[in-house]
Formats: structure tokens, C-alpha cells, sequence
């Protein structure tokens, strides 16, 4: 049988991102699913308002846990461990009340062809950027301590698409928790694939 | 004419500028071709005649001629103010034979050189390299040339052409290096946001960028409010969630060879709780629907018996190689190997996946 031999069989997805995407997923679910048991059954015990502080930490430590390796998981991890439990974790994002930010082109007239005008247009762009980018810096956890831009924007990559599915686990726990087992073992449980047989 | 040819013979070895244009490299031979009785008599070295060609360079557009000519611009080996008046063309630059290094303008508007050279009509190149440079730069700049990297013939230091508008110095040459490195890492973020393909400029595409980051960051933190609410009526069946993580490893009596350590697929901070549960508190078939397809089978293992899961193919399986993502997973794996192969596993090989047309199969 073909079991005795030693065979190994590698199975390689040709879609990389689905299969870091239910890592995270599962890594994530992992977590906060035995974290919000826990809080579960200890609600009474805690005050009302602070639930919510610890399912947020809660929920951020998820993040944190599922996403080892970036530099704004690691800085994440230190932000909840020196603030932890006190809902300080959301500092950052609260105080981003800047609204929805309209960095809208200024009116830039490319119709005229002269060259001071060109220059000027290119400066105040890049000062757009610049500010931009200074924006963003906030709004990465740890986005401060990072070093040049181009390590960041490539940190916020993966932010992003973690919060994305940070997000849309969250969404599925809260609004049908009762389905989301099901489709949790369905789509982001990945399991070990390889057969090594004895 | 002969002489002519003499030196361009000459050239050819010696030519050490890889950056000419085929064009210039045309001038120059035009230069030479047309002009010969500018030559004088004395026995040139090749360096002049190269020279020469350099500044003949300017005079004859638009000429096509071979192109095997490799001028090589080392103005500098004796060359002689007598000489280049001698050979003095429409441009009639004077070289300065302490000059040691001359910036070749590669660019199209060649037209802007040759008024540029005129106006240094007989004047030597009394200055340093660095203001020919400059003069050439400056007057380029203005013009509608294209950018363009120009290796000097001494490797001390890059000329390059700026860019329409932008200034040449080497802060500024930083900061557009890391400009451009910026822009390569947004077109990623480009697939990650949504919407983000329509919008063009960079501005706008990082506005929108900080704004869905935002966004995701206040739904985030509504939803764990929700969750926060919602709480009490969670009922995960942690015990079911974690049984139903089947492992169809085997693991060899020996112990796991690297190549399957990566526990990141099997264990997470359950694994001891799923490991303790073996021993006898989970014995469920697993609540699984049966249009999940899954069937497992955990017995309680005893000392001597050896539970079986069986797997069926709906239930898919999957080994990386590594990711970047996989970071500390090894930390994850507390599975006590010991114990673990009390977790026997299926003799039969695992025979299907969900998403087989995913994965490629590696044997």
C-alpha cells in the first residue's frame, strides 16, 4: 500500500494569499475564541464598562497574535502590554478625529506650460505626500518608530490587509456567531496536509 | 584623409566611453570625415584626435554614419591650446588641457549645445569641471530633455541630468530616489484598497489610502463593541472548535523531521488542551452538518489504543513552505511528541481537498 512507503506529498497553493489570509484567520479565531469565553464567563465579575475594554484588548491582542513578524505587530504588543486593559490601546484610534482628510488636489492648472509653475505644482505635491505620509505614520501602530517611508508603506500592507480580515472576522462573530463555527472549520481552518507515512 | 583614418582606427580600441550616443559617435565620425585638412600635420596622439571628436561632436548633426567610432574623451594627454585652434570648428571651443574631465551632455536637444559651446567661444575651460557641469545642467534643465544618467569618463562621480523643473543637487537627487521607491511600494496597496485603481495621482491615491485605513480602524473598533455586547450569548463549543482541527500527520516514532515541524498548521495554544482532551474528554462526533462532509472519529485513547481520525476529502490539508507570516508559529506547537503519536492518524492517505484547483500537488 502506498501508505508504507515514505512518501511525502507537498501541496503548494498556487494562490498564496488565500492561504495566509485563513492562517491569520485561524490563528486569530484561535485566539479570541477561548479569550471570549473566558470573558464570558467572568462578566459578572467585571464591571460593565470594562468589558468592552477587555474585549478590545482582547480583540488586539488577536491581531497581535496572528500576525507575528511585522514591525507593527511587535509595536502593537508593546503598546497593549505597557497600556494593557485600560482601553489606552485605542488611543490611536481616537485621537485621529481628523475626519475623513481631504488632502484634494489644489488647483494645479496643467494647462499652463510654464516652467515656474510646474515646479511649484511638484513642490506642493510632494508636500502633499510628505504630509500624507506623515498621516499614515500615525496610523500604524508604531508607525513613529519606523525609520524611513519606504518601510513603512511596506509595514502598511500588511496592516491593511489584516485589518481587513480582522474586520471581517469580527463582523462574522458578532452579527451570526451561531454560523460562525461552521463557516469558521469551512474556510479558515487550514489543516496539515502532509501524509507521512510510517 | 588618411590621417583621418588612421585615428578613428586608433579610436576604436581606445574608446572607453560606454555612454556615447550612437549619434554623437556619428557626429564625431562626420566631424572627422569632413574635416581632415583641420588636422594638422603634427603627429597626433589619439587622445587629441578624440578630442577632438568630442567637440566636433556638437557641429555635425543629423549625419548618419557608421557608428563603430568609440571616441574616447581623454582631452586631457597633451593636449594643446595651439591644436584645438587649429581645429578650431563652428563651435571653436578651446579646451584647456588642465582640464581633466568634461562632461559629455547626452541628450537630444543638441541644438541647445551647440549654442551653449558657442558661448563659450574661445574661452578656456578655466573652470572647474564642476561649473561646466553646472552650465551644462543649468541650461539643459530648461530645456525639454529627457532624463538621463551620464558616466563620466573618471568614475569619481555620476552626472545626472535633471529632470525637468528639479533641481540637481544631491539632497534632492535622495529625496527623488526615495520618492520612486515609495511609489513602487503603493501600486501593492493599489490591490489592497479598494478603489484605489481608478484614482491616478499619487496624492489622491494615499488620501484614499489613509482614509480606508481609518475607516477600518472605527469598524474594527464598533465591532468589538459589538462583540463586547453580544458576549453572553457567544457559545462557541470550544472543546467541538478545537476537536475539529484534525492533524493527518503521522508522526514518525523517531520524532518529526523538519520538514513537518511546521506546527503553525497543526497546533495553536489549544494543543495542549486538545492533547489532555484526548484522554478521554472529547469523544464527539463532531457537530458538523452533513453537508460539511466531515467525519471524525476521536476516541478516547488509552495507553494502548491508538485513535484513529479519519479525514474525509472534503476536508482540505495543506503544507506551506515557508512564509514570511509564519514568524513564531514554532511556539505555537506544545504538542508533546509523546503524546501525539498516541493521536494516531488515518493509514489511509488523505485522498481530497476543497480547493484542488488551488493547490498543486508535489510528491
Amino acid at each position: 500500500m502506498e501508505g508504507q512507503q515514505n512518501k511525502r506529498k507537498r501541496v503548494y497553493s498556487v494562490e498564496p494569499n488565500k492561504v495566509m489570509q485563513a492562517k491569520f484567520s485561524r490563528n486569530y479565531i484561535n485566539y479570541l475564541a477561548p479569550a471570549l469565553m473566558k470573558i464570558k464567563e467572568r462578566r459578572s465579575s467585571i464591571e460593565a464598562k470594562n468589558v468592552e475594554n477587555v474585549v478590545k484588548y482582547e480583540v488586539d491582542m488577536a491581531m497581535v497574535f496572528s500576525s507575528q513578524g511585522f514591525a507593527w505587530s511587535n509595536a502593537l504588543k508593546l503598546k497593549l502590554q505597557k497600556d494593557g486593559g485600560e482601553g489606552s490601546s485605542r488611543i490611536n484610534y481616537q485621537q485621529n478625529d481628523m475626519g475623513p482628510l481631504d488632502f484634494s488636489k489644489k488647483n494645479c492648472s496643467k494647462f499652463e506650460a510654464s516652467k515656474i509653475l510646474e515646479e511649484k505644482k511638484l513642490v506642493e505635491e510632494n508636500e502633499i505626500v510628505d504630509d500624507q505620509l506623515r498621516c499614515l505614520r500615525k496610523l500604524i501602530p508604531g508607525g513613529e518608530e519606523i525609520m524611513c517611508d519606504e518601510q513603512m508603506v511596506s509595514e502598511l500592507e500588511s496592516y491593511v490587509s489584516c485589518l481587513q480580515m480582522q474586520r471581517s472576522i469580527l463582523s462574522s462573530l458578532s452579527y451570526s456567531p451561531s454560523k460562525f463555527v461552521v463557516c469558521a472549520t469551512l474556510s479558515s481552518y487550514w489543516i496539515v496536509a502532509g501524509t507521512l507515512y510510517k | 584623409m588618411l590621417h583621418c583614418l588612421n585615428t578613428s582606427s586608433n579610436l576604436v580600441g581606445g574608446g572607453n566611453i560606454s555612454d556615447m550616443t550612437v549619434l554623437e559617435r556619428q557626429r564625431a565620425r562626420i566631424k572627422f570625415q569632413n574635416e581632415p585638412q583641420q588636422f594638422s600635420g603634427n603627429g597626433f596622439s589619439s587622445s587629441h584626435q578624440q578630442q577632438f571628436m568630442m567637440l566636433g561632436c556638437d557641429s555635425a548633426l543629423g549625419e548618419i554614419v557608421t557608428n563603430s567610432m568609440k571616441p574616447d574623451p581623454d582631452y586631457e594627454n597633451g593636449f594643446d591650446e595651439e591644436t584645438v585652434k587649429k581645429r578650431k570648428t563652428d563651435n571653436k571651443v578651446d579646451l584647456n588641457s588642465k582640464d581633466k574631465r568634461i562632461k559629455v551632455c547626452v541628450e537630444e536637444g543638441e541644438s541647445k549645445i551647440i549654442e551653449q559651446r558657442k558661448g563659450q567661444k574661445n574661452t578656456k575651460f578655466n573652470n572647474g569641471n564642476k561649473n561646466k557641469r553646472e552650465n551644462c545642467e543649468d541650461s539643459n534643465s530648461k530645456e525639454n530633455s529627457k532624463g538621463s544618467e551620464i558616466q563620466n569618463q573618471k568614475p569619481d562621480y555620476i552626472h545626472v541630468r535633471a529632470r525637468r523643473g528639479q533641481a540637481t543637487d544631491s539632497h534632492s537627487l535622495a529625496e527623488r530616489v526615495r520618492r520612486e521607491k515609495i511609489s513602487e511600494r503603493m501600486k501593492y496597496l493599489q490591490d489592497l484598497v479598494p478603489g484605489c485603481n481608478k484614482i491616478a495621482g499619487k496624492a489622491g491615491m494615499l488620501d484614499e489610502i489613509i482614509n480606508y485605513v481609518q475607516s477600518l480602524q472605527r469598524q474594527v473598533e464598533f465591532l468589538s463593541m459589538k462583540l463586547a455586547a453580544v458576549n453572553p450569548r457567544l457559545d462557541f463549543n470550544i472543546d467541538e472548535l478545537f476537536a475539529k482541527e484534525v492533524f493527518t500527520q503521522n508522526f514518525p516514532t523517531t520524532g518529526i523531521p523538519s520538514e513537518m515541524t511546521n506546527p503553525a498548521y497543526l497546533q495553536f495554544n489549544s494543543a495542549q488542551q486538545l492533547v489532555s482532551c484526548c484522554g478521554g474528554l472529547i469523544n464527539n462526533m463532531g457537530i458538523i452538518p452533513p453537508e460539511i462532509g466531515l467525519c471524525r472519529n476521536i476516541n478516547a485513547p488509552t495507553s494502548a489504543s491508538l485513535p484513529e481520525i479519519f479525514l474525509d476529502s472534503s476536508v482540505f490539508t495543506h503544507i506551506l513552505p515557508s512564509s514570511t507570516w509564519e514568524g513564531n508559529f514554532q511556539n505555537l506547537h506544545n504538542v508533546d511528541f509523546d503524546q501525539a503519536r498516541s493521536i494516531s492518524f488515518p493509514s489511509q492517505p488523505f485522498t481530497g481537498m476543497v480547493e484542488a484547483s488551488n493547490m498543486k500537488m508535489e510528491m
